[in-house]
């Protein structure tokens, strides 16, 4: 019988036991938790003017790697969205500008500085991340897209920092460290549904293949 | 360069921590005790901190004495 027992929890980490699951689902569900919970981040970078000192793809990738909390139930990932728009729609996309100038002594650009296009509750983790500095007279414009995205596509959508061991006692333990995109619980939910749903997806094709081989007699 | 958004190995967002870690050291405490404080425990996470140099800041450095300010594209 599956069993689950919460051990310990916290805004960032939680501690579950698990007992009656085979090793290898464990261990399933501990990599999706890292791979496959859809969180969100800045996919897509519109470079309007950068005269600072980091090249465009540089400080394009730093932005990338901020967390922003994910609200998934409202988006959705671009390819699972229905309006086949190359730019996205209100379901898959979220705008963000940032739009900073050094006048008289150097600044430094933070997650805070970043604005969005309309009000909204996905905003980035933490408003202390510092992006780029910039010397008096550079200036960076630039508008950002952030997407529902995987971490098995790309790091930055990773959601959490898991591993699983086993206790003195022999009891085999999860422990989920949230990023910050989702709450972690939250991860650990989402995780056992993308499994779920990829269990269904295998048994469909198992079905469909065993129904082919029928018609073929 | 600046210091990095995310720990290399792994993932755990530490730039939000840079500014306060920087004070704190350059104001005489214990990097390893301010670490702690900070929350940043596993050791992938601490050598970060510990190794940084922030060079983007001899960058700036430079371009404030020496940059076009008024050949900005502007």
């Amino acid at each position: 019988m599956v069993e689950v027992r919460l051990l310990e929890e916290d805004g960032r980490t939680v501690k579950v036991l698990l007992s009656g699951i085979p090793l290898a689902v464990a261990n399933t569900l501990r990599r999706y938790t890292i791979n496959e919970v859809p969180t969100m981040a800045v996919e897509e970078v519109l470079v309007i003017e950068n005269s600072s000192a980091m090249p465009n793809e540089v400080l394009a990738h730093r932005i990338s790697l901020i967390p922003f909390t994910s609200d998934i139930d409202r988006y959705r990932a671009p390819e699972e969205c229905d309006c086949g728009s190359r730019l996205g729609c209100e379901k898959c996309v979220v705008r963000y500008l940032l739009r900073a100038e050094a006048r008289d002594r150097p600044i430094t650009v933070y997650s805070g500085d970043l604005v969005p296009e309309e009000e909204t509750t996905v905003k980035p983790v933490s408003p202390k991340i510092p992006i780029v500095k910039l010397a008096p007279g550079q200036r960076v414009e630039m508008e950002l897209y952030v997407r529902v995205g995987r971490g098995r596509k790309n790091a930055k959508w990773q959601a959490a920092i898991s591993s699983l061991y086993e206790s003195e006692q022999g009891e085999r333990i999860l422990m989920v460290e949230s990023i910050g995109f989702l709450p972690p619980k939250r991860i650990l939910i989402e995780a056992a549904k993308a499994l779920e749903r990829k269990a269904g997806e295998l048994g469909e094709a198992l079905a469909g293949l065993l129904e082919a081989e029928k018609d073929g007699e | 360069m600046m210091f990095p958004v995310r720990c290399f190995t792994c993932g755990a967002l530490i730039a939000d921590k840079w500014d306060e870690y920087r004070e704190r050291v350059d104001a005489g405490e214990e990097p390893g005790k301010v670490l702690d404080e900070l929350g940043v425990r596993r050791y992938c996470c601490r050598r970060m901190f510990l190794s940084h140099y922030e060079v983007f800041d001899e960058v700036i450095e430079f371009h404030s004495l020496f940059g076009s300010r008024e050949y900005s594209q502007r």
